[in-house]
């Protein structure tokens, strides 16, 4: 019945012999009337909504477990923000961990992820994730083929050892590239440009599907009609976060209105999550939103500086232009250094020297130089292009050289200090940096099967969430790399449960 | 019966069967020539214009410079790319009569095996927009498979969806028709 009213065929044939075609009437106003009274369009099994690593890694494993499902993107392309993020992974183990020596544990990752997520954090959703950590760390090697550096792991801010598998590409596209590949040859395609706009319950409150936007198009018409999909065993909500929503946001945490920029595309307004909350699902902490303390202003989105700042970051020191001294350690958490940073109130910059900058993977350092990296033949060069005051700068980095030569900062604490080379050899490197929202922390609370649960603590049936659209392991501040982590396991275990479900007639 | 012969008389041929078989024929055949005639005026793109909401369309097919425009000069019209049989075309009219459209129409996606239907050797495609260090739109490192029409569009401006995120120096020379944000 609610077809009838509310859909309207869209002729595909645009602008043929001129007898004229037709879009859609009005869809406003429509609702999706009783659940038995639906006229189900299509069905399938499990609905997905979205495409990025949590959708696809849930789509891999209930397509193997023999599940139909059906991947729906609203944008114009798959991969969400999972395809333009910095493609680091965070692992206890790994062959790369046994070839460099390096000594990890769940526990240590555990004791990482609680201590910089202030405690906020899920405990157990944290302890399963970094469990399984390893073993998508694997799965991501040996089943997708992903290609990571071989000699080198990550080490962002926040964490104890270096501990990310890190894509050759940077990118995160090189994972989401070989899960499109894998769906490819199960016969499974993102389908794009289709927004879920409503999730349907039936009598006794179970999610059995979904009315959909069918060509939708972000940011310019409200699609050709409306559709409707059963999903006889589940719907999986994977539709990533809000950061691209200023006014969401904004209302979270009032501090992050529009004057500050994001990193995210720009479909990352939390459509699915909101529609998750409409039917009751509890939502936790949604005011924790991480900001990237990595962005440049010099560049748009996400850009390509965060990822050189993830290596080079901890190598070098920050300096506020305005009184050319650090003001933060440079090996804190992103929640450090971001809250240091809105601090200080403008820009500030990562100074390197040419040793320092040596130990930066070259491509990194070759794809921003000039364009937002630039160099100095000394100090009081760099000095005079940025307005800093000299004798203070001068101080601050003699100052900063005693603390590698004595091997403790007390300053500011700087983890890695021992390891750190002195800046003292021109030509010296500096790049802009400023925080830009990057992460939503918080979401819509799951179970440890990746469950949606409810106001009353009571699981929605047929429901189930995973990725940045939920609240889960990272409390306060999400760990670089524990994003993508986060996402592929809880993804998949929600593709393996959906997978059991019981279908409905 | 008096009365019918002349009647009678006048129309006695319309009871020659030889008669009404070659009128019956000469019919067909009339009509024939008329849906012929329909059916090669109503691939026209004039024809496609006679609708008030396809002109925009049509306008840039015979005189923009938007992509419209550069698939008419390598003689391609409205129907190569919106194939639509006689069923499609006859609920169209019925909406349009009943004023059941939008306006402006909604934009028509199609999928890039469409595109690649012609433009084929998609390598030599990717191989000519190699801009090195600063980026390849026709091979980007974030999907195997972009659709075209995320950038291309026929009847409106492009734009380059990169630009999104991304500041390239080869964006700068593209001409007015793209939007580069």
């Amino acid at each position: 019945m609610a077809k009838e009213i509310c859909r309207r065929d869209f002729i595909k044939g645009v602008a043929t012999t001129g007898l004229v075609l037709a879009g859609t009437a009005t869809l406003g106003g429509c609702s999706s009337s009783s659940p038995s009274s639906i006229k189900w369009d299509e069905e399938t099994d499990v609905v997905i909504v979205g495409s990025g690593f949590a959708g696809l890694a849930a789509a891999i494993e209930a397509k193997t477990a023999g599940t139909d499902v059906r991947i729906l993107e609203k944008m114009d392309m798959a991969g969400g923000n999972s395809v333009i993020n910095g493609g680091g992974l965070n692992v206890y183990d790994s062959p790369q961990h046994r070839k460099l020596g390096i000594k990890d544990s769940p526990e240590l990752m555990l004791e990482d992820t609680l201590k910089s997520g202030l405690y906020f954090n899920d405990v157990e959703q944290a302890k399963l994730v970094v469990d399984k950590s390893a073993e998508a760390g694997d799965w991501c090697i040996n089943y997708l083929g992903v290609k990571f550096l071989q000699d080198k792991l990550m080490q962002d801010g926040g964490l104890s050892v270096p501990r990310s598998l890190q894509t050759e590409s940077f990118s995160g596209a090189s994972i989401v590239n070989p899960m499109l590949d894998k769906l490819k040859e199960m016969g499974v395609k993102v389908e794009t440009n289709q927004r879920m706009s409503k999730l349907i319950q039936d009598e006794n409150r179970r999610v059995i599907g979904v009315e959909v936007i069918d060509n939708y198009r972000f940011n310019s018409d409200s699609g050709s009609g409306t559709k409707f999909i059963k999903a006889k065993k589940a719907v999986i909500l994977a539709g990533g976060g809000f950061s691209a929503s200023i006014p969401f946001r904004s209302t979270q945490d009032p501090r992050l209105n529009d004057k500050l920029e994001h990193t995210n595309q720009l479909g990352a307004t939390g459509d699915s999550m909101i529609e998750g909350m409409r039917i009751g699902a509890m939502p936790i902490q949604l005011d924790q939103i991480q900001l990237g303390p990595w962005g440049c202003p010099d560049e748009k989105g996400f850009g390509f500086v965060p990822v050189f700042v993830v290596d080079a970051g901890i190598k070098g020191i920050y300096i506020n232009p305005t009184t050319g001294k650090r003001f933060v350690s440079e090996t804190g958490d992103r929640k450090v250094r971001a809250d240091a940073m809105l601090a200080q109130g403008a820009p500030c910059l990562l100074l390197l020297d040419s040793v320092g900058i040596g130990k930066v993977a070259k491509d990194l350092v070759d794809r921003i130089l000039n364009k937002t990296l630039f160099t100095y033949n000394s100090l009081e060069e760099l000095a005079s292009q940025y307005n800093i005051p000299i004798d203070a700068l001068k101080e601050t980095v003699a100052r900063y050289n005693s603390f590698v030569a004595s091997g403790v900062d007390p300053d500011f604490g700087k983890q890695n200090i021992k390891e750190c080379s002195p800046i003292e050899k021109p030509p010296f490197y500096a790049v802009k940096l400023y925080p830009k929202v990057h992460h939503c922390m918080g979401g819509i609370q799951k179970n440890l099967d990746m469950q949606v649960i409810d106001l009353d603590g009571n699981v929605i049936p047929g429901l189930y969430a995973a990725g940045e659209i939920t609240y889960g392991m990272h409390g306060a501040c999400r760990l670089g790399g524990n994003g993508t982590l986060d996402a592929l396991v809880c993804g998949r275990i929600a593709g393996q449960k959906t997978a059991q479900e019981t279908p409905v007639a | 019966m008096d009365e019918k012969g002349p009647v009678n008389s006048r129309f006695r041929f319309v009871r020659n069967k030889k008669f009404l078989i070659l009128a019956g024929l000469i019919a067909l055949l009339g009509l024939v020539g008329v849906l012929l005639g329909v059916h090669k005026v109503s691939k026209e793109p004039s024809f496609c214009a006679s609708c008030h909401i396809m002109k925009p369309y049509y306008q840039s097919w015979i005189d923009s410079s938007l992509l419209a425009r550069s698939h008419a000069e390598e003689d391609l019209a409205c129907l190569d790319c919106h194939e639509s049989g006689y069923p499609d075309k006859i609920k169209q009219g019925i909406k349009y009569v009943a004023g059941d459209f939008k306006e402006p129409l909604d934009q028509q996606l199609f999928d890039r095996e469409k595109c690649l239907e012609c433009h084929d050797d998609f390598d030599r495609v990717i191989a000519s927009t190699n801009y090195g260090n600063d980026g390849n739109p026709h091979a980007p490192p974030h999907s195997n498979e972009m659709e075209c029409t995320m950038c291309h569009s026929m009847h409106r401006q492009s734009q380059l969806y990169c630009s999104q995120c991304h500041d390239f120096e080869w964006a700068e020379q593209l001409s007015q028709d793209w939007v580069v944000q």
